[in-house]
């Protein structure tokens, strides 16, 4: 990971949040990753777009990410993805009663044996 | 930057349109789901269901390489019914183009993709196209103004969804640095557009995930300006955009409320569509636009 980084700071100077003295997944490069500065990241894009190497800063984000435990939210919502296939806990038969009041086609939810298959 | 991409106009393109709200929108905001159909149908889009459709998968990527068979997924659906995709959120625009734009490059990972789908009985070509609503909206901006029948009052500004706009190289829709779209289709209607500092700055909505005391931080910054700015309704595209005006003007911030509404909403308001008919839920602005 980072090998064509030059260390250019560049990243960490576009990133709203550095610019705020919010310590963020932009500080990675030049400070090295933990457990706090690769979840303060709102996946804007900018300092990507800004690396004058092309890396792939948001690619290695996830991989770091994957790696350790997840904050209480994201946790939650990969949990319930799991097991409704949705990232908020969404209860089909009330969602639709209040789809149909309101003029909108119900919603027909994925099976839950193809999110086990999906994400095996 | 321009866009090269493909004209996405109904009548050139001969799929047929789903619009893929995504678990944000389908939970909290189905306002934005109506008011995007009522559009859309006014411009003679015809709005067709996508059957059994999941998360994008983008709040997978985090935790699994498996996000993209999630993704690829609901778009081998669409695929299957001959369906297009329009996007309400950037999250779900931005998941579904990455994958979209990795598989062009690399066909090893259609072929990985269709060994996961082919128990399912489904098949991935990379063959539709996705796009957010703002970038239909902008295609169809010179037939927008002959729909409308009476201007609307208020003075706004926009909240831009970032990842509509990033990365550069797969989105390549508007100006990503100063975007101009949104507030150009909003003057359409006849709405006053402010330009404001953080206009183009990253709502921070997903860090309430992270941290809640930074992305209300980021919030009341914004509202500040904005309240300075005399402005009546925030414009948003995107459901987590909207979804941290909404949170945080419910629970924490104290100064002078600001609601936003669904950039479909204004338009449909200038459409001829009622409050009600869109679904608008501040008291206040539905009753500010009962009669305009
Ligand atoms: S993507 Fe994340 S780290 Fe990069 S500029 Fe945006 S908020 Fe900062
Ligand atoms: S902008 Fe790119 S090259 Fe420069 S420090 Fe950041 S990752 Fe490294």
């Amino acid at each position: 990971m980072f090998e064509t980084c030059i260390q250019c700071g560049c990243c960490q100077e576009s990133c709203y949040l550095e610019n705020k003295g919010i310590r963020s997944f932009a500080s990675v490069p030049l400070e090295g990753a933990d457990q706090v500065n690769i979840w303060m990241c709102s996946n804007c894009w900018v300092c990507q777009d800004q690396c004058p190497q092309g890396v792939p800063l948001m690619e290695y984000k996830k991989q770091l990410q994957r790696q350790g435990p997840k904050p209480y939210g994201w946790a939650e919502g990969i949990r319930l993805i799991a097991q409704c296939g949705f990232c908020l806990p969404i209860d089909l038969d009330s969602l639709n009663e209040f789809r149909v009041e309101v003029g909108l086609e119900p919603i027909t939810g994925i099976l839950s044996s193809t999110i086990k298959h999906l994400l095996r | 930057m321009t866009s090269v991409k493909p004209s996405f106009k109904g009548r050139q393109c001969k799929h047929k349109k789903a619009l893929f709200a995504g678990c944000l929108v389908w939970y909290r905001f189905p306002e934005y789901e109506v008011a995007s159909k009522c559009v859309l149908k006014k411009l003679g889009i015809p709005i067709y269901p996508l059957r059994e459709a999941s998360c994008c998968g983008s709040f997978v990527q985090g935790a699994s390489s498996n996000w993209i068979y999630m993704a690829a997924y609901n778009l081998a659906l669409a695929e299957q019914n001959n369906m297009d995709l329009i996007t309400l959120c950037g999250g779900c625009t931005n998941a579904f183009r990455q994958l979209q734009y990795s598989c062009t490059r690399n066909t090893e990972y259609v072929e990985d993709i269709n060994r996961v789908l082919k128990p399912l009985e489904l098949e991935f070509h990379n063959t539709i196209q996705v796009h957010h609503i703002l970038e239909v909206l902008d295609d169809y901006k010179e037939d927008i103004p002959k729909l409308l029948t009476t201007n609307v009052p208020l003075q706004t500004a926009v909240m831009n969804p970032c990842q509509v706009f990033r990365p550069e190289e797969i989105m390549q829709f508007d100006d990503a640095d100063h975007p101009q779209v949104m507030a150009q289709l909003v003057r359409l209607t006849g709405a006053a557009c402010v330009s404001y500092a953080s206009e183009n700055q990253c709502c921070g909505s997903t860090l309430t995930l992270a941290d809640k005391s930074v992305a209300y931080c980021l919030g009341e910054m914004r509202l500040e300006e904005l309240d300075k700015k005399g402005v009546e309704t925030i414009i948003t595209a995107c459901g987590n955009c909207h979804l941290l005006l909404d949170r945080m003007q419910g629970q924490y911030y104290s100064g002078r409320r600001i609601p936003g509404i669904f950039l479909p909403q204004l338009i449909g308001i200038a459409m001829g569509f009622s409050p009600q008919q869109l679904m608008i839920k501040d008291p206040r602005l539905k009753r500010r636009l009962q009669n305009v």
